[in-house]
């Protein structure tokens, strides 16, 4: 083989090399990405969910009013009792205080995560404020 | 052959790819995930202090509880009371204060937790505030 066959040869091996490293590279960077995506979405999720705990305090329709003024920062029971959950679209999510479940678009037999906070609830019933438990599943 | 300078060509390559790799692993941990945990549990404490501040006990509230205390009254109730709505509604340990207008701290629940995230100080009629302190998961 001549001098400058072996070069070709030599040169032709190490674009091949640095090709396959370059290869390597990008599937494993092409992973990586798509796994930060899926972290990605999987933490707005939670933020999505677990932020809920600061909206439904406040919400109009749940929250306790006077002659239609919002009053105390309280959950009114009977508002909850009634809440039309057709009118917000939380996702796939559960959405309970204590035992009144306020949303279920969750279904069944699926891994769920959950995020709890007290919350004022009032029972125009009998006047009384107690603290409930706000569980946000998703 | 491989000559010398394409030795050194490729190792350079290489270390290129572990620094770039580093990098991403690097800016992948780097504390996002703190920043979330903690905006919730300030949230948490929020929705417990505003929920126990309502909290009726007999014919008054928790508040009207704490302004006796600090005005020289019975502060043997308040204690329990924070106690076990705490340990009832909240998932964490966690630090309450009373903190009287003349800066006395009839009630403090204390807790050994090396790392604390905290409410917003609830300022009364009387000038009296009260805060909580949700432990850190980790």
């Amino acid at each position: 083989m001549k001098r400058g066959q072996l070069q070709i040869q030599e040169t032709a091996i190490v674009i091949f090399i640095i090709t396959v490293i370059i290869a390597i590279a990008l599937i494993v960077f092409y992973r990586y990405t798509i796994d930060d995506i899926k972290d990605d979405n999987a933490r707005y999720l939670d933020i999505k969910a677990k932020g809920l705990i600061e909206i439904l305090p406040n919400l109009p329709e749940l929250k306790v009013s006077e002659l239609g003024i919002e009053a105390d920062w309280c959950i009114d029971k009977k508002k909850a009792l009634i809440f039309d959950n057709g009118f917000y679209d939380f996702g796939r999510k559960r959405l309970k205080i204590d035992e009144i479940v306020l949303y279920d678009e969750l279904g069944v037999g699926q891994d769920t995560r959950k995020f709890s906070s007290p919350v004022c609830m009032y029972d125009p019933m009998n006047g009384r404020k107690t603290m409930a438990k706000l569980v946000v599943e998703w | 052959m491989v000559k010398k300078g394409q030795i050194e060509a490729m190792g350079l390559v290489i270390i290129l790819v572990l620094l770039v790799l580093l990098g991403l692993f690097f800016l992948k941990y780097s504390g996002k995930e703190e920043v979330d945990s903690d905006r919730f549990l300030t949230i948490r404490a929020n929705n417990f202090l505003n929920s126990l501040r309502q909290v009726s006990i007999g014919v008054n509230s928790f508040e009207d509880l704490a302004l006796e205390c600090c005005a020289g009254g019975n502060c043997g109730n308040v204690g329990p009371r924070v106690s076990a709505n705490g340990d009832g509604y909240l998932d964490e340990d966690f630090y309450f204060e009373l903190k009287c207008a003349d800066e006395s701290t009839p009630v403090v629940k204390s807790t050994n937790c090396a790392s604390t995230v905290a409410s917003g100080h609830v300022v009364l009629v009387s000038g009296d505030e009260m805060f909580v302190r949700l432990c850190r998961d980790f």
